[in-house]
């Protein structure tokens, strides 16, 4: 019973990280109707930053995301006025769907070029190391701060989307794009804050993930599927939902490599994403 | 009836023409090997454009098929010693049968969310296999080398030639079949169904019969390449034929030719495949991922300057000189269908 116990708080440990990956594809997705397939990527670059920082610089991971978030907006916001805002123009989905992937091969092969194809994890985390007992069950002290972290920066995400003035200008994009530009709102600028902001999320989910995981240029498609598998699963541009499958995919993850074996724990992840998507096929758990 | 003196109908005449000859002047085996992975990737780009572009669902799940076909007919070569050419049909088979077994889950599913739940459905696939020791797991299969007959075994070891006219065979017959099924009624649904899906359904449309037949033909087809293939490289692991690189490689070739139209997919390969095996022999040595780093940049600059592929660049130069031709204006727009 205490494995059970200790393996379902490990698991949302992990899975409160996953969702916070998730979430800045959510809100570009609520804008802009966009799959972002180079997601994971940008998550991968902010392990890179994140990584370097500390080894090259000393830099803990924790203090580490000021930088990623900082490094992945600017990104952000350079990625969207270069690339994503002529292509939206253009009206064709297939062309949509296909720039993402052309970043994503970009990123993906320029960190292979100048990285190598090396895995890199940093080892003991200086005052993390080892793990706490919540009553009896043991959590490894990285994943409660990536818990922690994560869970202050989803609330911190769903205070900006529901009480400010620009989230909630965000929110009504997503809802109705026509009527926000009608009352004179400038579209062009809310995408342009929205995909910064949903890339600079990943900033603080890649610093938190480099606390608890290896980072090599592959890792990217993983995760971005991971955080795809989230958002489906939630409901697209739902963020309680988002969270809530994010939990789902971490215990589900978790499960399956105690139960069953860790070699099936991705198989596990999509074919609970693919039952739910059967039984609630246009809506996710709590999508609109 | 066309003339057969018709500008188009010659120059399609002339390229047969030298294509067919073409091993015969250019005997390098990379030479070879570049027109080889030409016919292979128009093959599967036109496969998927059959879902993609006329059914408008977005599959990033074709290498499944692939790796089917590869290990039906492998595994049926191997235990059963059936020779390839019925292993084909039979890796078509499959394929066509795993087709109907993701295309009735995933009935109701449209546009991103069938995207992704054809990529997770890869993902499932590439695990199962890699733990399947029957087949060979996560070490793949080596088919053995027979030498004595190659055209009954499908294994050619002197010169590649035999490979290019068996894979130039099988891109002339999914070209004609794809074309000859999408002019017909079922394109006409299928394309129905994809512009107003609610509207052709009211009207009688079966949406699940024609999504079910789109995805039968693919599959098939799709399939049927990843039999070629697992006889060209003669080994076999469930990264290389399942890949999600071979989908997205698929599906970008497809799209950067232009989607919904016959001569773009092959367009596409035209341009990309010898790209991809240029770059890499060129560019590999200096370091890993730089021939791909190019790919990338190439597919984001195609889709800010011409979102709808190549074919569109190319139609208009076309049709100009067509029109030059005195042919009736528009012959090529797009092609057909």
């Amino acid at each position: 019973m205490d494995l059970f116990l200790e393996a379902l708080v490990n698991g949302a440990s992990l899975g409160m990280a996953y969702a916070l990956a998730a979430i800045g594809l959510t809100i570009i997705w609520g804008v802009m109707e966009i799959i972002n397939f180079a997601h994971g990527d940008y998550l991968m670059l902010a392990m890179y930053i994140s990584f370097f920082s500390f080894s090259l610089l000393g830099i803990h991971p924790l203090f580490s995301i000021p930088i990623t978030f900082g490094v992945l907006a600017v990104l952000g916001a350079l990625t969207y006025l270069t690339i994503i805002k002529g292509v939206l123009k253009s009206n064709v989905l297939l062309s949509q769907i296909v720039v993402t992937f052309g970043i994503s091969i970009f990123l993906q092969n320029g960190t292979l070029f100048v990285f190598s194809p090396n895995f890199r994890a940093i080892a003991n985390i200086p005052w993390l190391t080892g793990s706490i007992s919540i009553g009896g069950i043991f959590l490894p002290k990285t994943l409660f701060i990536v818990a922690l972290v994560s869970l202050i920066t989803c609330l911190a995400l769903f205070y900006f989307i529901h009480r400010t003035t620009t989230g909630k200008t965000i929110l009504a994009m997503a809802m109705d794009r026509e009527m926000v530009q009608l009352v004179g709102v400038n579209a062009d600028r809310v995408e342009l804050i929205a995909f910064s902001l949903g890339i600079a999320t990943l900033g603080i989910a890649g610093s938190c993930l480099m606390m608890v995981t290896y980072v090599s240029p592959r890792v990217g498609f993983l995760y971005g599927l991971i955080a795809f598998t989230a958002v489906a699963l939630g409901g697209f541009g739902s963020i309680p939902g988002t969270i809530i499958a994010g939990v789902i995919i971490g215990v589900t993850e978790i499960f399956t490599a105690l139960y069953i074996g860790p070699e099936y724990k991705y198989v596990a992840i999509f074919v609970v994403y693919l039952l739910i998507l059967i039984w609630r096929p246009k809506k996710g758990l709590l999508g609109w | 009836m066309k003339r057969l003196t018709s500008p188009k109908i010659m120059l399609m005449g002339l390229v047969l023409v030298i294509l067919l000859l073409y091993p015969f002047f250019l005997k390098s085996s990379f030479a070879q090997h570049v027109m080889i992975m030409v016919f292979m990737y128009a093959s599967l780009g036109l496969a998927w454009d059959v879902i993609g572009g006329h059914a408008n669902l977005f599959s990033f799940g074709q290498a499944a098929f692939f790796g089917v076909g590869a290990y039906t007919s492998t595994m049926l070569y191997m235990k059963l010693g059936l020779t390839p050419w019925v292993g084909m049909f039979a890796g078509g088979g499959m394929a066509v049968l795993l087709g109907l077994m993701i295309g009735f889950p995933t009935s109701n599913l449209r546009g991103h969310y069938f995207a992704i739940a054809s990529l997770a459905l890869l993902v499932v696939m590439e695990a199962l296999f890699t733990n399947w020791t029957f087949i060979g797991g996560a070490k793949g299969i080596s088919i053995p080398v027979v030498n004595d007959r190659p055209w009954l075994d499908m294994q050619f070891h002197q010169t590649k030639t035999g490979y290019y006219f068996i894979i130039m065979g099988l891109l002339l017959i999914t070209m004609i079949t794809t074309w000859l099924i999408l002019r017909s009624w079922i394109g006409f649904y299928l394309r129905a169904l994809r512009e107003a899906p609610d509207v052709a359904a009211s009207l009688g449309a079966n949406n699940l019969l024609y999504r079910l037949i789109a995805i039968a033909i693919s599959a098939f087809f799709t399939g049927w390449v990843g039999s070629f293939h697992a006889q060209y490289v003669l080994y076999l692991d469930p990264p290389s034929v399942m890949g999600i690189d071979l989908s997205v490689r698929i599906v970008l070739i497809a799209i950067f030719g232009g989607s919904g139209t016959l001569w773009g997919p092959v367009l596409g390969a035209a341009i990309l495949a010898p790209l991809m095996e240029l770059s890499r022999v060129w560019l590999g040595g200096l370091g890993y991922g730089l021939d791909h780093m190019l790919l990338g940049l190439l597919i984001v600059i195609l889709c800010l300057i011409e979102p709808n592929g190549v074919i569109k660049l190319i139609a208009q130069p076309v049709n100009w000189v067509m029109n030059i031709a005195k042919v009736k204006k528009g012959v090529l727009e797009g092609g057909t269908p």
